[in-house]
């Protein structure tokens, strides 16, 4: 229950919330292996069933508590509720066929069936096959004697992946209830119900046909382990909402539609040396991926949704990274009234006194399409998208006698982060703390600044508030995922207590990170489709956690 | 021999299960009007 405190006029109201969720899955497999002298084969059938339930109920007094001694709803009126549930359900079935020759020929054949109850009825089944080689080349002959080599195996791969993570009825046509009127002097007098979302009964799988050769081996008695992999992927059938024209009475529909295409390559490497009585290991990858739209709908025609902000736009447009941000480019702040009369800007209208026409201290911004006008309908371009250049991680530990120190880092370059938490810490308008480089913000035209942060104004002037590139930053970061230490004790003294072994550790979790972007947490996206990806909101950041503690081993 | 009575047993059980999957995977909303399960009576028309 809630009462504002020290203020006995206040309402109290009240709340209560339930859910449960409940996932069941049978799985069924048989096996059969055999082997004919060096030939060996393994088949597995199987089929599973999934079904997810998920039950809330929510329930909201909204007056008439008269004491703060009974906690349950039952004190006061409840004066609204609902009951939801919502169901999913999986069938699958699995064939595959494993072949070798001595161990050192290994082929792989797969199939499986997969219908979901989220899509339309005519297109509930995905079929998806997948084949796999692979050569240990170190088995052969002319490496078994090898002194550098001590492991090389060569592999491809082909096969076809499903997603079906879609809202659960998404291929229905959903009906919402409104109120009608039907003449008198009271509104909503009567209740109805109309469609709020179109069917598709052909909604299917999105599928995603990799292809992958790589190579892993082994050097100088696997002191020196490295694993290399290039693939190749095209998804097709995408899962998108994509905008209809509003004749059909609705803004969007969720339809398969589109061709993405991903590839790049991923590189391990890694070591193990024993030098005198310090054992040390460490491991490095690195991967890069570069992903662009191949194909959109009928025309190839720009898809373009919304942020969680007015004018934070994000594009899917063949050519380019899907869901790239779509925004007017900011270059600069006008310096001077010269500077504003000689440059397209932004022009209020006379009904409203001209009070928010661009002044020197506002935002420039590109005059895209030329026409020297700005227009952020029309002047919007691609800045960039979430999607990083390249990702590198490395891990490494040493144990000397009884000491253990081990420490882990991660990290990605070239992504960028909507950063639209700059609209409150850059907003000089004195309501809030504000970012340190607010002190370099324009003040006059004696006093520019640094020429990136407008003038200090209660409210926006000249479209400064307007989502834009300069909410765009890079969200490149190094973090260290994990620093740890640790001493074992092992001797009489333990064994005398009952203990084999006892060791004491101090670890760090996400100790540092080292990033220029200006929020909390560079690993951040508000919304969860791939079209609207990569914005920052305002989101909690990353926690650090220091634990110490005691392993013991009886 | 007990390897046969398992694999049919397997094929028996994935028959009748796999009969069935149609209606298992035809699901319509519990807390929501649809087009197939409002306008179907005379209230809902």
């Amino acid at each position: 229950m809630a009462n504002t405190a020290g203020n006995p006029e206040s309402v109290a109201t009240g709340s209560s919330e339930t859910g449960n969720s409940l996932n069941w899955l049978v799985e069924q497999t048989v096996t059969y292996n055999k082997k004919i002298k060096e030939h060996s084969f393994a088949l597995l059938a199987g089929w599973s069933l999934q079904k997810d339930d998920a039950k809330s109920n929510y329930a909201f007094a909204s007056s008439g508590f008269i004491s703060n001694q009974i906690p349950t709803l039952n004190a006061g009126i409840v004066t609204a509720g609902n009951s939801l549930e919502s169901q999913w359900t999986l069938a699958s079935g699995i064939a595959r066929i494993q072949y070798n020759y001595m161990g050192r020929y290994l082929l792989t054949a797969s199939m499986r069936a997969d219908g979901s109850s989220k899509f339309g009825s005519n297109n509930r089944w995905g079929y998806f096959p997948s084949v796999s080689a692979g050569w240990r080349v170190s088995d052969e002959k002319f490496l078994q004697d090898s002194k550098v080599i001590s492991d090389l195996k060569l592999r491809a791969s082909y096969g076809l992946t499903g997603n079906f993570k879609i809202p659960n009825y998404g291929a229905l046509g959903s009906l919402s209830y409104y109120a009608y009127v039907f003449g008198g002097s009271t509104p909503g007098a009567v209740n109805g119900a109309a469609p709020s979302s179109q069917p598709n009964p052909n909604l299917s799988w999105e599928k995603t046909a990799q292809a992958d050769v790589g190579l892993d081996g082994g050097l100088f008695g696997n002191k020196l382990t490295f694993s290399f992999d290039y693939y190749n992927s095209n998804t097709t059938d995408l899962l998108l909402n994509v905008p209809v024209p509003l004749s059909t009475g609705f803004s969007t529909q969720l339809v398969n539609i589109g061709k993405v295409n991903n590839k790049g390559f991923e590189v391990t490497l890694g070591t193990r040396q024993k030098i005198g009585s310090v054992n040390w290991n460490a491991s490095a990858n690195f991967s890069t991926n570069k992903n662009k739209v191949i194909e959109l709908g009928p025309g190839n025609a720009d898809i373009i949704n919304t942020g969680s902000v007015a004018n934070a736009y994000f594009i899917t447009r063949v050519g380019e990274p899907i869901g790239s941000y779509f925004l007017p480019k900011e270059v600069g702040v006008f310096k001077t009234q010269a500077e504003v009369n000689g440059y397209p800007h932004f022009v209020d209208a006379a009904s409203n006194y001209d009070l928010a026409t661009t002044k020197p201290g506002d935002f420039k911004f590109l005059d895209a399409d030329g026409d020297k006008v700005i227009d952020l309908t029309k002047d919007r371009v691609i800045i960039g998208s979430y999607q990083p250049k390249y990702t590198y991680g490395f891990a490494t530990d040493f144990t000397w006698k009884g000491i253990d120190v081990s420490a882990s880092l991660q990290g990605v370059y070239g992504s960028k982060i909507l950063n639209l938490a700059r609209r409150y810490f850059y907003n000089h308008e004195g309501n809030m703390n504000n970012y340190a480089g607010a002190v370099n913000r324009w003040k006059s035209e004696a006093d520019p600044g640094s020429g990136e942060n407008v003038r200090a104004n209660r409210v926006g002037k000249g479209q400064n508030g307007i989502t834009s590139s300069w909410h765009v930053e890079d969200g490149s970061y190094l973090r260290i995922r994990n620093i740890t230490v640790g001493y074992s004790l092992r001797g009489n003294r333990l064994q005398s207590m009952g203990l084999n072994r006892a060791r004491l550790y101090v670890s760090l979790q996400n100790p540092f990170t080292i990033t220029k972007y200006k929020g909390y947490n560079p690993e951040v996206s508000n919304r969860t489709a791939t079209t609207t990806n990569g914005e920052d909101y305002g989101v909690y950041p990353t926690s650090k956690t220091i634990s110490a503690g005691v392993n013991v081993t009886l | 021999m007990k390897n046969y009575k398992s694999y049919i047993l397997f094929f028996t059980v994935s028959a009748i299960i796999l009969s069935s999957c149609k209606k298992f995977l035809d699901l319509k909303p519990i807390d929501s009007p649809t087009e197939n399960n409002f306008y179907v009576d005379e209230k809902g028309l």
